[in-house]
């Protein structure tokens, strides 16, 4: 049986972020996300004056980050990964070093970054984020031939 | 082990720890961040620092500041409701709370629920608006200094007191010998000067003349029925009736919030028994406790 690389579709790419990110919705967001009971504009400003609300918007950002990087810098593949059989490699083809995988997910921590990291990759060279580019890893398929 | 186990167990600890956080830093509930009316409950006799043993049942006045201050601190709450159930208790526990309300910031309302009389009304007094049942027992505005002396008991057994003071005074309110009429004076007269205090700082929560609490304050309770009229009370209700007042002061919707002690399984496990031996031995300890302890209550 022999392993084969393939270059990922844009498409797999993003149905496995969306199986991530609800996955960390499930495991992190939902228990630290803090709720309002007015649903006025003043009871927004009030929640977002609130201390608590930073705090726990703090931590879901860096639980999330956690998330991203712990799996792509030990196992080389986050949840969504696993089941499009998608691998976190570096340009040579190895495992990433803790740098790498916190280099590639810098964009993670905000949405906005994140979207013009992916129009970098539509627009751009191909199959790499900025933020893959600089830290230079790539997504790959991993294919078991006979 | 499995790669795809260690995984799971990653997801999984970060489940928890988010959890847990919550639990921890946002009451469990997620709601820390809504606004909302803290309820406080004052529950049995008011003393410093509480505690129950064989004889007594109290309730901290320190721990019913510090709620008081967590929540006059947290920004999320708005109003407080405290929900009152107690006969009074010595000087100092409840001036310790009376203090502490008068320093809260926001909307503070009171509900007497079975009883709200002496220490535990002095407290009361000083809330923005004190609902109660028609039948909760209110006021009993007085100071206590009463103790059981069996100096005469101790004659009859030929049991004697040895004196021994370096001050005249010293072993005044022992319950060994019987109190001279000097002592009595001075000790009435003490009586009367926390007396005269309790009866002003009521007199200023309620916004009445010192006259008009001076008639109320021979020591009886009132039924709540009475008490919006001679103007003990503002308003005859229960809980749900205080929390919406709370609410309708502050002009906003809130969630309500009991403030409560954490409560650990040996804390549990340690109320149970005391309570047990509290049942127990509340007869013979409502005798021996005033022997043994010579307060004032108010």
């Amino acid at each position: 049986m022999k392993k084969v690389v393939k270059i990922v579709p844009l498409w797999k790419r993003v149905v496995a972020y969306i199986v991530d990110s609800m996955l960390i919705g499930v495991i992190i967001v939902k228990p630290l996300m803090l709720s309002n009971s007015e649903e006025s504009f003043s009871g927004f400003v009030n929640m977002l004056m609130s201390k608590d609300f930073w705090v726990a918007s703090c931590l879901i950002v860096l639980l999330t980050w956690v998330y991203w990087i712990y799996l792509d810098w030990v196992y080389g593949q986050s949840v969504g990964k696993i089941l499009f059989k998608l691998r976190v490699v570096d340009e040579n083809g190895k495992e990433l070093n803790f740098f790498q995988a916190l280099v590639r997910n810098v964009s993670k921590l905000s949405f906005v970054v994140l979207f013009f990291d992916v129009l970098f990759m539509i627009f751009g060279s191909g199959d790499q984020r900025l933020f893959e580019k600089a830290s230079k890893t790539r997504v790959v398929e991993v294919v078991e031939n006979e | 082990m499995n790669k795809y186990f260690k995984i799971l167990l990653f997801v999984l600890i970060l489940w928890v720890f988010s959890y847990t956080f919550a639990y921890l830093f946002f009451d469990g509930d997620n709601v820390i961040a809504e606004d909302k009316v803290a309820v406080i409950s004052v529950e049995g006799m008011i003393t410093l620092n509480g505690g129950s043993s064989f004889f007594t049942n109290s309730v901290s006045g320190k721990d019913i500041v510090n709620k008081i201050n967590t929540a006059n601190e947290d920004e999320s709450v708005k109003a407080i409701v405290l929900e009152i159930n107690s006969p009074g208790g010595t000087v100092m526990g409840s001036k310790y709370v009376v203090d502490a309300i008068k320093k809260v910031d926001k909307p503070i309302v009171t509900v007497i629920t079975e009883s709200g009389t002496s220490g535990a009304y002095w407290i009361a007094s000083q809330t923005d608006a004190i609902f109660a049942d028609e039948l909760s027992y209110v006021g009993s505005i007085g100071v206590i200094g009463s103790y059981v002396e069996f100096g005469g008991l101790m004659e009859d057994y030929n049991v004697t007191y040895r004196r021994l003071v370096t001050g005249d005074y010293k072993d005044m309110g022992t319950p060994y010998r019987e109190m001279t009429s000097e002592e009595e004076e001075l000790m009435m007269e003490r009586l009367e000067k926390v007396h005269e205090f309790f009866v002003e700082d009521v007199a200023v929560g309620r916004n009445m003349t010192v006259e008009d609490v001076e008639v109320l304050s021979t020591g009886i309770f009132y039924l709540g029925m009475d008490c919006v009229d001679n103007g003990l009370i503002d308003y005859i209700g229960n809980k749900e009736n205080a929390i919406e007042y709370a609410k309708n002061l502050t002009g906003m919707n809130l969630n309500e919030f009991e403030l409560k002690d954490p409560e650990g399984l040996f804390a549990s496990l340690e109320k149970l028994g005391l309570e047990n031996s509290y049942a127990l031995g509340q007869g013979i300890g409502s005798v021996l406790l005033e022997t043994e302890n010579f307060e004032i209550k108010v």
